[in-house]
């Protein structure tokens, strides 16, 4: 039904504010790797006015786009490749119990600090470390250039395995719409084609104007070359962040809802995670029963 | 009793002895006329609400009988999106939360308004600049309405919670902890209302003619007595007035506040209908189901005004005529 | 023995207006406080504004130049303005030709117009969201002014309103204007219209602010900046400013200074006068003494202006 091209790709790791982590005496090595390392470190660097580890807490496609990659690490996914649910299943209640436990244990915050400026909140020192894109780098950039700050990868649980998200816009022309060929080629001329300024096009977008990584090769290996990705904090998400990143999943609405639904009950209202996956397992098996759409990524 | 007796039935007189006289229109009859000229005082009107009000009601239900599919696909499915709003548990939940907020903002709001009248109705040094004080929120775009209390709110840094910190109080979570966030929506609202429905109460307050007041105070009657038997009863219309604007502004103008302050959550603690109807239409892309609920909040709409209708025997709430 | 009374009445009423002094302050520190926010929050840098520095540290009024500068704000300032000022004055003049047919013509079928009218009272534009944006669609009305006119002029509310103001009016100078050999035209246009003047003064003001703080619709039904209303402009500025995840608050916090100051206007002016005197200096128009609540009960004042 459309043709889509994407021109940029944002993928998620941890901020942490390195003087708060300089004031806590820790170094590179203190990084966590696992999830109980990682709420024991919030638990350590989380104060009065300072959140531990922020995860999104809004109800929300966002908070549903940050939380997919805890889920998959551990196997579980939304739409198995059978076509089925597997939502009902360890990998998906364990996710759920992660957020529920940063909330339960006073780590994460039930809303936004900062009401969700990740630059400032780590500026000031209302936050400690944030689960959040490759967007901010350019943000930091722009607005707090001497903020010192550091990114890691995703912990994984015990037996997972790493795995991020990444989202961004894409150039899309619609199959019915007026006049599909010429949108379509539309799209490839603009961020599809090897021509050098379609290649320059999307490297200027990734590393000029934004802070992303380019979805193509070329492009990417453009921006490199210009040094697009020679910070740190670039290079290491290019090097150490980027592989391992599976693009965004286009669920339809009702499926969706029933996770979002699940997230936030564990989360906020206190819900048992295994009920709340059981739930929303159910109500994705009885939307995929009736479903004849295209396959599901 | 008699004078405006004799005066309906001199109109009525003059009213059928009118078309033997009137020389300009021969052809119509006073009544005829009368009639014609109704039609076209209410012609502007009545075309607009019946296009505007009228006939998305009626849409409305018609819509509720397709499945619409996001690229304009109809399919008719009778009245499946009913049954599914019956099996549809955050339906419930958000009946449930529109009515809580209806119940705590109307009469909440009320009684801050009310008080906030008799307050400024006194001769206080200064009073111009309360008046305007409490009426200025209601100015404020209800954007940074939501944006300002979300920083005040602010679970680690909010000054809520600091000057709560002050007497003992723990921070608290108040718009991300399921059982707060509607409380904290309905304070908010009335935060934003109180000088708006302060200034109405203010004026049928202050059509009360004084001669009541110092008639009372001459029998010595306490602030209280005053109160219960002059002022209360006289501003009777007035309060009937505030409490069905503020009834209608909580049903359907809670859109705004929890659009821009939860957005529905935490956990759905805030989704009332009007939010979950545009969630599911605008969001969700299902226009069929978002219209079957709509279509259920009119009909609840039409039954209350129906009932306010027969009550007040059309709007004549006026005690005694 | 009544002297008696009043005296000790007087000497006790001190501490009862110290009382309610103190109540009257805490009340404006509730209403004014978080204001104090808006009126910094816009000579805030963004990492002041989003941490929720409360004074800014360093004033700067590069967010009242951006938003000049960068985004078409004093158009949506125009917009809202042109929008508002057209819905009040047309809405109004329609509602009280109905209310005037409602309240002072006989006909048949009135009860029953009248009826449906009050009907639609709570039905207003949320609720029927989605179908209202099917119609203003199909008459071609999206994205433009008329798309944010046309659908905001119809309710009840001031039909009903004026309705009730109108029944008050004795019959009796109507009837002698027509006998006169009035047109109803004129009777409305010389007789109706300047004595609602005070209800429609009220009405005006109420009518003005709904529309320049209207929010779902114009959200919904625009899609083009240069129609954008105020409100629209500054989610627009929450939502769109941004690079990536965090919003410019001080932006939105600028723009809604601006926003908020041309509806102070009618509450600044007669609230001045109000302040020192007697209860019996109102503002005019705007505590609705003579407009709304007038309405339900008798008392009219009436200038005894007839048909010629």
């Amino acid at each position: 039904m459309f043709y889509a091209l994407p021109m940029e790709q944002e993928p998620l790791a941890i901020y942490y504010s390195e003087k708060v982590w300089e004031d806590a005496h820790l170094s590179e090595g203190d990084i966590p790797k696992t999830w109980d390392a990682m709420l024991e470190l919030a638990a350590k660097l989380e104060t009065k006015d300072r959140a531990g580890l922020v995860f999104e807490p809004g109800q929300g496609y966002f908070q549903n786009f940050t939380w997919y990659p805890w889920m998959w690490q551990g196997g579980a996914d939304a739409v198995g490749g059978d076509g089925k649910s597997a939502f009902d299943t360890k990998g998906a209640i364990q996710a759920l119990q992660l957020f529920q436990d940063g909330v339960v244990k006073g780590v994460s915050p039930r809303t936004n600090p900062a009401a969700g400026d990740l630059p400032a909140a780590l500026d000031k020192g209302q936050a400690a470390m944030w689960q959040s894109g490759i967007w901010n780098v350019a943000d930091f950039r722009l607005r707090l250039p001497k903020t010192r700050y550091g990114i890691f990868r995703l912990p994984t649980p015990s037996g997972g395995r790493y795995a991020t998200i990444a989202g961004g816009w894409a150039f899309v022309a619609n199959k019915n719409g007026r006049n599909p060929e010429a949108a379509a080629k539309f799209c490839v001329e603009a961020v599809g084609s090897m021509d050098p300024a379609s290649v320059k096009r999307v490297a200027d977008w990734c590393t000029v104007a934004k802070s992303d990584i380019s979805p193509r090769k070329s492009a990417l290996d453009l921006g490199t070359a210009r040094g697009g990705y020679s910070t740190p904090i670039m290079k290491q998400f290019k090097d150490d962040i980027y592989p391992g990143t599976r693009g965004e999943p286009r669920y339809p609405p009702v499926i969706y809802k029933a996770i979002s639904d699940a997230i936030q009950n564990t989360m906020l209202a206190g819900h048992k995670a295994a009920d709340e996956a059981e739930i929303a397992g159910a109500s994705i098996d009885a939307y995929l029963k009736s479903y004849e759409g295209a396959k599901i990524l | 009793m008699t004078a405006p007796t004799s005066a309906r039935t001199a109109s009525k007189t003059a009213s059928s002895e009118l078309p033997a006289t009137a020389a300009k229109s021969p052809k119509l009859n006073r009544r005829q006329r009368e009639g014609w000229a109704a039609a076209l005082f209410l012609a502007p009107d009545v075309i607009g609400l019946t296009i505007f009000i009228g006939l998305p009601m009626v849409l409305s239900f018609v819509l509720s009988l397709f499945q619409v599919s996001g690229f304009g696909q109809y399919t008719f499915i009778g009245f499946a999106n009913y049954q599914r709003i019956f099996a549809d548990p955050v339906f419930y939940s958000s009946l449930r939360t529109t009515l809580i907020y209806v119940v705590c903002l109307v009469p909440g709001g009320f009684v801050a308004s009310l008080l906030l009248a008799l307050l400024v109705r006194q001769k206080l040094p200064g009073v111009g600049f309360f008046r305007t004080a409490y009426f200025l929120p209601f100015s404020i775009s209800i954007v940074v309405v939501a944006l300002i209390w979300r920083f005040m709110l602010d679970d680690q840094v909010g000054v809520v919670n600091q000057v709560l910190g002050w007497v003992g109080i723990p921070p608290q979570s108040w718009l991300g902890n399921p059982q707060l966030a509607l409380g904290t929506a309905v304070v908010v609202t009335i935060w934003v209302q109180m000088g708006y429905y302060m200034v109405i109460l203010l004026g049928g307050l202050q059509d009360i003619p004084t001669e009541f007041y110092e008639a009372a105070r001459i029998d010595g009657a306490s602030a209280w007595a005053n109160f219960r038997h002059i002022t209360w009863p006289l501003l009777k219309p007035t309060s009937f007035f505030v409490l069905l604007t503020s009834t209608v502004a909580a049903l359907t103008g809670a859109f705004d506040m929890i659009y821009v302050l939860t957005k529905g959550g935490p956990a759905n603690s805030t989704n009332v209908l009007i939010f979950y109807i545009y969630q599911q239409a605008f969001q969700y892309g299902e226009y069929g189901y978002a219209a079957a609920i709509g279509t259920f909040l009119v009909l609840i709409m039409l039954a209350c005004s129906t009932a306010i209708f027969v009550t007040t025997r059309g709007g004549r709430f006026s005690y005694g005529d | 023995m009544a002297t008696e009374r009043i005296v000790p009445a007087r000497r006790r009423m001190r501490p009862a207006t110290m009382f309610q002094l103190v109540a009257a302050i805490a009340v404006a520190v509730f209403a004014l406080f978080p204001l104090l926010w808006l009126f910094t929050g816009g000579f805030k840098t963004q990492t002041e504004a989003s941490t929720g520095a409360f004074w800014p540290s360093h004033p700067t009024l590069d967010n009242f130049v951006f938003i000049f500068t960068q985004v078409p704000f004093l158009r949506y300032l125009l917009n809202s303005f042109f929008v508002s000022a057209i819905v009040t004055v047309v809405a109004l003049f329609f509602h009280s030709m109905a209310a005037y047919a409602l309240a002072r013509l006989r006909f048949r079928g009135r009860d029953t117009v009248f009826m449906l009218v009050f009907a639609t009272l709570l039905v207003t534009a949320p609720v029927i969201l989605v179908p209202l944006f099917v119609v203003v669609r199909e008459l071609h009305m999206l994205n433009n002014y008329a798309g944010l006119i046309v659908p905001a002029l119809f309710n009840a509310f001031g039909i009903f309103l004026l309705r009730q103001y109108y029944i008050t009016i004795p019959k009796e100078l109507e009837e002698a204007a027509i006998v006169d050999g009035c047109g109803y035209w004129r009777v409305y246009w010389n007789m109706i219209l300047p004595l609602s003047r005070p209800i429609l003064a009220a009405l005006t003001v109420f009518f003005f602010l709904a529309n320049w703080n209207a929010f779902v619709w114009p959200l919904i039904v625009l899609a083009d900046d240069k129609y954008f209303t105020v409100q629209v402009g500054l989610q627009l500025l929450q939502d769109q400013v941004t690079v990536g995840g965090g919003a410019n608050w001080s932006y939105l916090l600028a723009g809604s200074t601006l926003t908020a100051l041309p509806d102070h206007d009618p509450v600044l002016l007669p609230a001045a006068p109000a302040g020192g005197v007697d209860q019996d200096l109102r503002p005019q128009g705007l505590t609705l003494t003579n407009g709304l609540p007038a309405g339900f009960p008798v008392r009219v004042r009436l200038s005894g202006r007839a048909c010629h």
